[in-house]
């Protein structure tokens, strides 16, 4: 296009001075994507999966005398952390802190990785961000 | 992996959303958590991706846009940061050795928004388009002008 040429020189300098994305964030997208559920699940095959867990976990949620999930606990911890599974199905809501700011993002994860998070990321607490 | 996984190479669109981000609400920690919040959207929402509907960019810039129009609705719109050079009022602070960045500030944000997905998401005419609901042809007048007025604000600022 004829007009084009007359701001070459300016799209040149808008792609060359655009923004690039921090070490940590391109490390957070990362870690954020990393995650995918089974190729092999299908629909009928999740629910019965997410029933069986959850009525997994309300036979270990009675016997540990505990009443709710998510929320009450910070942190990665054995036992505390196993709690927290299976509230929502086969997903389980952490806030992911992947840098400078306090709020995080609040992720849906399967159980396996939210144990993850919660393991190797300090910042990251079970349930979502405030 | 799926073929069809919008996510199966996210550090290749990353800068592109990055960079859309950043043109839209400007550089540093704000932008960084608007792309950290897209792409947490993304994963939860990968499943949902139609690769008939158009490339994985695209996609991840819709989910993008609706995550900056939130984060503009609540910090409301952006301030000038104007020159502090003491001896100067405001006329002169504003006018005087424009950088690209103060320049942008200076535009509406509709010319922001073509300005990040043109330049910013390197977007085809025929892809913001569909983005913006609007013919190419529209696209590559309403650039133009965009254009005009970004290289106006610039030199204003540098008379030389």
């Amino acid at each position: 296009m004829k007009f084009r040429n007359q701001f070459s020189g300016l799209e040149h300098r808008l792609r060359a001075e655009r923004a690039e994305p921090s070490d940590e964030l391109q490390r957070a997208v990362s870690e954020l994507t990393a995650w995918r559920p089974s190729a092999r699940s299908h629909r009928p095959i999740r629910l019965a999966a997410a029933a069986a867990l959850t009525l997994t976990l309300m036979v270990t949620a009675a016997a540990l005398g505990t009443s709710s999930f998510a929320g009450n606990l910070k942190g990665a911890g054995g036992a505390s952390a196993a709690s927290q599974y299976g509230q929502y199905g086969e997903k389980v809501i952490i806030c992911h802190r992947p840098g400078k700011k306090t709020t995080g993002v609040t992720l849906r994860l399967s159980p396996e990785g939210a144990k993850a998070h919660l393991r190797e990321h300090a910042g990251d607490t079970a349930g979502p961000c405030p | 992996m799926s073929r069809h996984d919008p996510l199966a190479n996210p550090l290749a669109l990353l800068p592109r959303v990055h960079a859309y981000v950043a043109y839209r609400i400007g550089p540093g920690a704000d932008a960084e958590d608007v792309t950290s919040e897209t792409f947490a959207r993304a994963v939860r929402y990968r499943e949902s991706y139609d690769s008939s509907k158009g490339a994985p960019l695209g996609w991840l810039i819709g989910i993008a846009r609706r995550c900056v129009d939130e984060a503009l609705a609540e910090r409301r719109a952006p301030e000038y940061e104007a020159d502090p050079v003491e001896g100067r009022d405001l006329e002169q602070r504003t006018i005087d050795r424009l950088t690209l960045k103060t320049a942008l500030e200076r535009l509406s944000p509709r010319d922001r928004e073509l300005i990040g997905l043109r330049y910013g998401a390197d977007l085809s005419a025929r892809e913001i388009g569909a983005l913006l609901d609007i013919a190419p042809n529209a696209v590559d007048v309403a650039l133009h002008r965009c254009l005009a007025r970004l290289r106006a604000l610039l030199e204003a600022g540098n008379p030389m």
